[in-house]
């Protein structure tokens, strides 16, 4: 039920062509979008950076991704396929079907397993499976080091950022207002306004779910 | 008698109509799914629900308490302020004209995991409370059953949902106290007191909350008499505390919360204060913190230090 990231084979070809590339953008003093990001991903700034192999060993960079003309917004989801909020939501196709509203839309998805060697949820294997029971054709990047993940500030699983297509930050927080009987998807919502170049009304809330297994 | 785990429901029970308060437990269901029954059920917590007294006294407020039992190095969620997580939620299945008064949540501990993840759970026997108010209606002599559904995340390094639905108690009603005797549970119910907040009013002075307000945030200090060691749990609907894990619990007599924004949602410092005294008898005492701090909190509340009738 997932998109297939078309766009997405772009990357490889990107890299190829351009070879490795970023470094901090150093934009004009403190006001334009392009400055450069702090350490720490905040919410009205520049998402920070990251590069992680997904479940094929491929590198994925943000900035690559961003940099791609058809790319609209980027989500990033924090994920852990044997956490059982994650699958709650999986089971009741909570993410399916955001993405399938944005289906066309330039909306990449990526999903960032952050947990530690040996922890919950951990291993290519695990998370492999996972992508082919729920339909998951996106990226699932493994972050085992927990660097992404705490450069990001992700404590739960799920824990949903929103990036617009300028590089930054719009949302952070839950998926969510209440997993039983939600009656607002944030990320929707903020996907909503990010495509339409409007303010995001609700730009951060706190998330919900299991812990992030770092591994440390 | 009660049956704990499952998808079955156990609504159908007992004599009296049924009037659910809370989320209907069939919904509760589908919350933490992808779990069997039989996964439920080697779960290492498991809940049973419990009464104060032998009998409901017609015409007042009667306690009740789901018990939640736990295998060591398990925990469950305080529903307050946690970085991961899912809160502990109890409804009760009532009959008619009964009426829940709010659930009262022991004071938690706090809880650091790797990444500096800080959470405010429980480990070990942990009982919650549960006011009924009994109405007039049922009299002396009357037998009446209460449900509850209990929903919780169990987490030792990884995490389970946590489920009980159609817990039950049966209990003959009577026109007094005097009528009623002490169950085997009042003692943990006597405990668990101790761990309930309460006025702040009550510590008779020795608890002080000072603000000191830049732009759109604040810094609160609380400061104990005499205190060697202060933590405080926020609440769900709190204004935030930055930097919780370090300024949350100090050796010594004060504690200093930098606050997030204060807004008219969240415009109220709220939550629970735990005191170690010089003493070490009783190890704490618990107080609830509810400190106004946006203008329209403040003209609701007299002032700095709140005290609070409703632990």
């Amino acid at each position: 039920m997932n998109r297939i990231m078309k766009s997405f084979a772009g990357v490889g070809v990107a890299l190829l062509a351009t070879g490795a590339m970023v470094a901090a953008t150093a934009g004009p003093e403190g006001h334009s979008h392009a400055d450069r990001a702090p350490d720490k991903a905040k919410v009205g700034h520049a998402a920070p950076n990251f590069t992680l192999l997904d479940l094929d060993g491929k590198d994925v960079v943000l900035k690559d991704v961003l940099a791609m003309d058809d790319t609209n917004a980027v989500v990033l989801e924090w994920f852990n396929p044997e956490c059982p909020v994650v699958k709650g939501h999986y089971n009741k196709d909570t993410m399916a079907n955001v993405q399938e509203k944005f289906d066309g839309k330039g909306v990449v998805w990526l999903r960032i397993n952050s947990g530690g060697e040996g922890k919950q949820g951990y291993g290519v294997d695990k998370n492999k499976a996972a992508a082919e029971d729920w339909g998951i054709e996106d990226p699932i990047l493994m972050d085992a080091s927990g660097k992404v993940g705490k450069m990001y500030g992700a404590k739960t699983t799920p824990h949903m950022y929103v990036i617009d297509g300028e590089g930054v930050l719009q949302y952070a927080g839950a998926i969510d207002d209440n997993m039983r009987n939600a009656t607002k998807n944030y990320v929707e919502l903020a996907l909503t306004s990010v495509l339409a170049g409007e303010t995001v009304e609700t730009a951060e809330t706190r998330a919900y779910g299991c812990g992030v297994k770092y591994a440390n | 008698m009660s049956r704990r785990f499952g998808c079955g429901t156990g609504w159908a029970r007992g004599a009296v109509a049924l009037a659910a308060v809370g989320a209907p437990a069939w919904a509760a269901h589908a919350q933490l799914d992808g779990f069997t029954t039989e996964e439920a059920e080697r779960a290492p917590v498991s809940a049973r629900f419990v009464s104060e007294r032998s009998a409901l006294v017609a015409g007042r407020i009667n306690i009740l308490g789901v018990i939640f039992d736990m295998e060591p190095e398990w925990h469950i969620y305080w529903p307050g302020q946690n970085d991961t997580g899912m809160p502990t939620v109890i409804s009760l299945g009532l009959p008619e004209g009964f009426e829940a008064k709010d659930t009262v949540f022991p004071a938690p501990h706090r809880y650091v995991s790797p990444g500096d993840l800080l959470d405010h759970v429980y480990e070990g026997p942990t009982l919650v409370i549960v006011p009924v108010f009994v109405p007039t209606s049922v009299t002396n002599g009357d037998v009446v059953t209460i449900t509850a559904d209990a929903e919780w995340l169990m987490c030792r390094e990884a995490c389970i949902p946590g489920f009980a639905e159609g817990l039950e108690i049966t209990l003959p009603v009577v026109n007094s106290p005097g009528a009623t005797s002490r169950t085997e549970e009042w003692d943990q119910f006597r405990e668990t007191r101790k761990r309930t907040a309460r006025p702040v009013g009550s510590a008779l002075g020795t608890i002080e909350t000072s603000v000191d307000r830049s732009g759109n945030g604040a810094t609160v200090t609380i400061s104990a008499e005499r205190a060697r060691k202060l933590a405080f749990y926020p609440d769900a609907g709190s204004v935030e505390v930055r930097e919780l894990l370090a300024a949350g619990e100090a050796e010594g007599d004060r504690l200093s919360l930098a606050l997030g924004t204060i807004t008219e949602e969240r415009g109220t410092l709220s939550g629970v204060l735990e005191v170690w005294g010089p003493g070490d008898e009783p190890p704490s005492r618990v107080y609830r913190i509810k400190l106004p701090l946006s203008e329209a909190a403040e003209k609701e509340g007299s002032g700095a230090v709140s005290p609070d009738s409703d632990s």
